[in-house]
């Protein structure tokens, strides 16, 4: 039992931690309407595009 | 991006889009690094049909964009508009597209510079970034 506690704590530990070091996630689009809709919801606040390249 | 403008303003509320897509050989999905822009004001978007980038392509003509490309600013005039940003104030409304741009320029590092001082110029003005 105790053994069983303790490796389910050690198990949401690991969890935890790799949650916290997820990177930001990478939205997947089609067309401008995605960004659009972004961009209109973020009104009253400065805002920059920018349009890159991975490499 | 992340040193010079997000570490730097660390208290506005100044929102960025990084909109990816290939371009150039050996481009992928999967070689996209999450750890390159990691402000929590960084949104990213994958654009595998490069539409965003078409789509201010065709407005770099207008003359608003005319009037707020950065001087330095090269490599015009394709199809795709990559290597590039565009500042916008917190008054900018996007209906058929996003009014009120402030700067942009290419390449982002050729014109660091003029986006540095848009940035400042917008975050220190009265009532704006915070």
């Amino acid at each position: 039992m105790l053994r069983s506690a303790r490796i389910f704590s050690l198990l949401f530990i690991v969890a935890l931690v790799s949650a916290c070091r997820s990177g930001p996630a990478l939205k997947d689009i089609s067309s401008v309407d995605a960004l659009k809709a972004r961009f209109n919801a973020d009104a009253g606040k400065p805002r920059i595009i920018l349009l890159m390249s991975p490499t | 991006m992340q040193k010079e403008i997000l570490d730097g303003h660390r208290d506005s509320d100044l929102r960025v889009y990084a909109v990816w897509f290939n371009m150039v050989e050996g481009d992928a999905r999967d070689r996209w690094s999450p750890e390159l822009l990691t402000d929590r004001r960084v949104a990213h978007f994958w654009d595998e049909g490069k539409t965003v980038g078409a789509f201010f392509a065709r407005r770099t003509q207008s003359e608003e964009m005319e009037n707020a490309l950065a001087p330095n600013s090269s490599g015009l005039g394709q199809p795709v508009l990559w290597d590039s940003y565009l500042v916008f104030g917190p008054e900018s409304k996007w209906d058929n597209g996003p009014t009120g741009i402030r700067r942009w320029g290419r390449t982002i590092l050729r014109t660091r510079n003029d986006l540095g001082e848009a940035v400042k110029a917008l975050l220190t003005a009265p009532g704006v970034g915070k």
